[in-house]
């Protein structure tokens, strides 16, 4: 009967909590005891645990557990003790300064990067997604197989793509696009190479980026270009843009047929003139509705609702057949995938990439040695006021003498390490606003971030500042509501006789090292930048200038340059030696 | 007076006047079973205690520790003012409802 009732009252427990139910307990036991009287043990356990079963789910122990709820003895939150946690807090942060500032500033140093990391994770979440439709725009990518490898490309066959703007239907919008426009314009003496699409009056409605003046349609006449206001500003100054001529080096005279609007940084897309495929002759019908190899520099954007994707790419692979013998010329074979807009931003990183993309494994990394900078701040705070305690026993004695429950002095310990994190986060901020013009100079790409400090993104800071409090704070808070009240009374803890010293060490142990891993880390990156600023490469980097092709013919290019006596020699490759893009 | 007396409540409450200071779950439970000779749990009897406290009908105190039930105190319930009108009320509808019968109703 014992272990019945041991069972009973484990299960009253998980229902009703701290009901008092001291009465129904006696009721079940006299209950049980007349109906064995009268019948027999079985019949009498099956009536005790239909009564158990009955008062479990009964409205008398949900109302007994809201009363217990509600009374004195009730432990939840409560706004009083709350505020003389706060106010114990912010004592003994005053009493001991230096303690205090110590931490403040360790915290908020290792904060500022990972602020940093945080508010580029959320922006990289928010690129491309600006377009009205961006759930619905997808980028059509290559993968193609040649001896076995797979590459996937960011580019597409123009032969495919110009049949699928014709052929596969419920396409609600498809725009192409060349990012092999590179005008050269003399301003001041210095030679400017903007950096340009061909495309046509379709992306505008694919991509929500408005013009401020002229009109979209004017793409399709060639000779006619779009440019951003920044380039805008940068050519033309104050003076209206629409309209005027841009003298080139290599692409003539182009007319600026249209000025668009500042559009947000977050988008992947990167350009600042725009002009239509009729500028350049080489993109006749044979490019059109020929060319399935040797498409690097052509992307096809479509719109396609999400009950219809699967249909579109069907028709695109049947489309894809009729290119699989001049594939096959090559050597080559391919298959097509669809890429969401959004996912572009941060994602993986694809052969002939278009625009910017952040790497998603790089930005990871990033973000775990954030985290590696932020640990040891977290630690030395754990380990200085685990040191503290000694100074802190007494309090925490008297404490528990009064009655105060360990989960009670967890608590104050923790309101205490939130308190320093939240001062932390808002030093952090003012770091991570210095230090975000030095990041953003020192990051490829990072243009495309603003940075910029919003509620929303202060409130996540405020998220982090409680998480990292209370991480930081378990530990000693965990290590206090463990000091016996008596020993504490009595001496203070005697230094190396505390309980879980191991721990101390060993936190002591993952700080020094992750520290001194990092010092290490700074050197060999030191050391490395010295070599590759310093390093023989084995060729004479001197007087050897790198030219893009722009869709030349190589053989051309090469006679052209072998002409001139002052060049000596002419290569070629796929992308410039020594670098990875 | 919060709400009308169900015919369970009813019962309770006039098993409660019965047992007068010996009023407790158990017994009233007990009680009950034996008169009305219908099984009933300790839940819907607590259930329906709980809830005749809160309209004002009953009120409970802890009685002392006896040495059966090993040790527990027993809930002593007590009928209040406001539930003997309402008994009083519910017994002079039922006579009026009765005498003014049409039909023979106490036949067998």
């Amino acid at each position: 009967m014992r272990r019945l009732h041991k069972l009973t009252q484990l299960l009253f427990h998980l229902f009703g909590g701290r009901a008092d139910i001291e009465d129904i307990l006696g009721d079940l036991d006299e209950v049980y005891y007349s109906s064995k009287e009268r019948s027999n043990t079985v019949v009498a356990l099956w009536h005790y645990w239909r009564h158990v079963f009955s008062l479990l789910l009964s409205y008398s122990l949900r109302r007994r557990a809201k009363d217990a709820a509600y009374s004195p003895y009730y432990r939840g939150p409560n706004v009083s003790i709350m505020k003389s946690y706060l106010k114990v807090s912010i004592r003994n942060l005053k009493q001991q300064k230096t303690f205090t500032v110590l931490n403040v500033l360790g915290l908020s140093t290792g904060m500022s990067i990972a602020l940093l990391a945080l508010a580029m994770f959320i922006e990289l979440q928010n690129f491309d997604t600006f377009h009205p439709h961006a759930a619905e725009i997808y980028q059509l990518n290559t993968k193609v197989i040649k001896d076995g490898n797979t590459e996937v490309f960011a580019s597409t066959p123009p032969a495919l793509t110009y049949a699928a703007d014709a052929q596969v239907t419920d396409l609600k919008n498809s725009v192409h696009i060349n990012d092999d426009f590179f005008p050269v314009v003399k301003k001041a003496g210095n030679e400017l190479r903007l950096r340009g699409l061909f495309t046509s009056p379709d992306f505008f409605n694919v991509f929500a980026m408005p013009l401020k003046e002229g009109s979209t349609i004017s793409l399709s006449e060639p000779g006619n270009v779009i440019i951003t206001e920044e380039l805008a500003t940068r050519l033309f100054g104050e003076d209206t843009a629409l309209g005027k001529v841009i003298e080139t080096e290599n692409w003539g005279s182009l007319q600026v047929s249209g000025v668009m609007q500042t559009y947000p940084k977050r988008t992947h897309l990167r350009f600042e003139i725009l002009t239509g495929f009729e500028t350049s002759p080489s993109f006749d019908a044979r490019y059109k509705n020929a060319r399935w190899t040797n498409f690097r520099s052509n992307y096809y954007y479509l719109r396609v609702a999400d009950d219809k994707k699967a249909l579109a790419m069907n028709q695109i692979e049947q489309l894809a057949l009729q290119g699989k013998s001049a594939m096959a010329q090559e050597n080559l074979s391919a298959a097509y995938q669809l890429r969401p807009l959004t996912t572009i931003n941060p994602g993986t990183t694809m052969e002939d990439e278009f625009g910017l993309v952040f790497d998603q494994q790089t930005m990871w990394f990033f973000f775990g040695i954030a985290l590696l900078i932020l640990l040891p701040a977290c630690f030395n705070y754990s380990n200085l006021s685990i040191t503290r305690a000694l100074k802190r026993a007494k309090e925490i004695g008297i404490r528990k003498v009064i009655g105060s429950q360990k989960k009670q002095i967890v608590e104050q310990f923790l309101v205490e390490t939130v308190l320093v994190s939240l001062i932390s986060v808002v030093l952090a901020t003012v770091l991570f606003h210095l230090i975000r013009a030095e990041f953003i100079s020192m990051l490829v790409g990072a243009s495309a971030l603003s940075f910029e400090i919003t509620p929303s993104l202060l409130g996540v800071f405020g998220a982090f500042a409680l998480i990292t409090g209370i991480f930081t704070g378990i530990i000693p808070a965990a290590y206090f509501a463990k000091i016996s009240p008596l020993a504490a009374m009595k001496n203070g803890i005697e230094a190396g006789k505390v309980s879980i010293s191991g721990l101390r060490k060993g936190l002591l142990v993952v700080q020094f090292s992750l520290t001194l891993g990092f010092m290490m880390g700074i050197g060999v990156l030191a050391k490395q930048y010295f070599t590759v600023l310093n390093y023989q490469t084995g060729f004479n980097k001197e007087n050897i200038l790198v030219l893009t092709l722009e869709d030349h013919h190589p053989e051309i290019v090469r006679n052209t340059f072998l002409s001139m006596p002052e060049v000596g020699e002419v290569s070629f490759s796929s992308s410039i030696p020594g670098t990875l893009c | 007076m919060k709400g009308f007396l169900g015919e369970f409540e009813e019962l309770v409450l006039l098993t409660i006047a019965n047992l007068g200071n010996e009023a407790y779950g158990a017994a009233i439970l007990e009680q009950i079973e034996q008169r009305a000779s219908r099984k009933i749990s300790l839940g819907a009897l607590h259930s329906t205690l709980t809830r005749l406290e809160e309209k004002g009908f009953l009120n409970s105190k802890m009685g002392e520790p006896t040495a059966t039930r090993g040790g527990r105190r027993k809930r002593y319930f007590t009928l209040t003012g406001t539930a003997v009108v309402a008994l009083g009320n519910m017994k002079s509808l039922r006579d009026e409802l009765w005498s003014g019968a049409n039909f023979n109703l106490s036949a067998e």
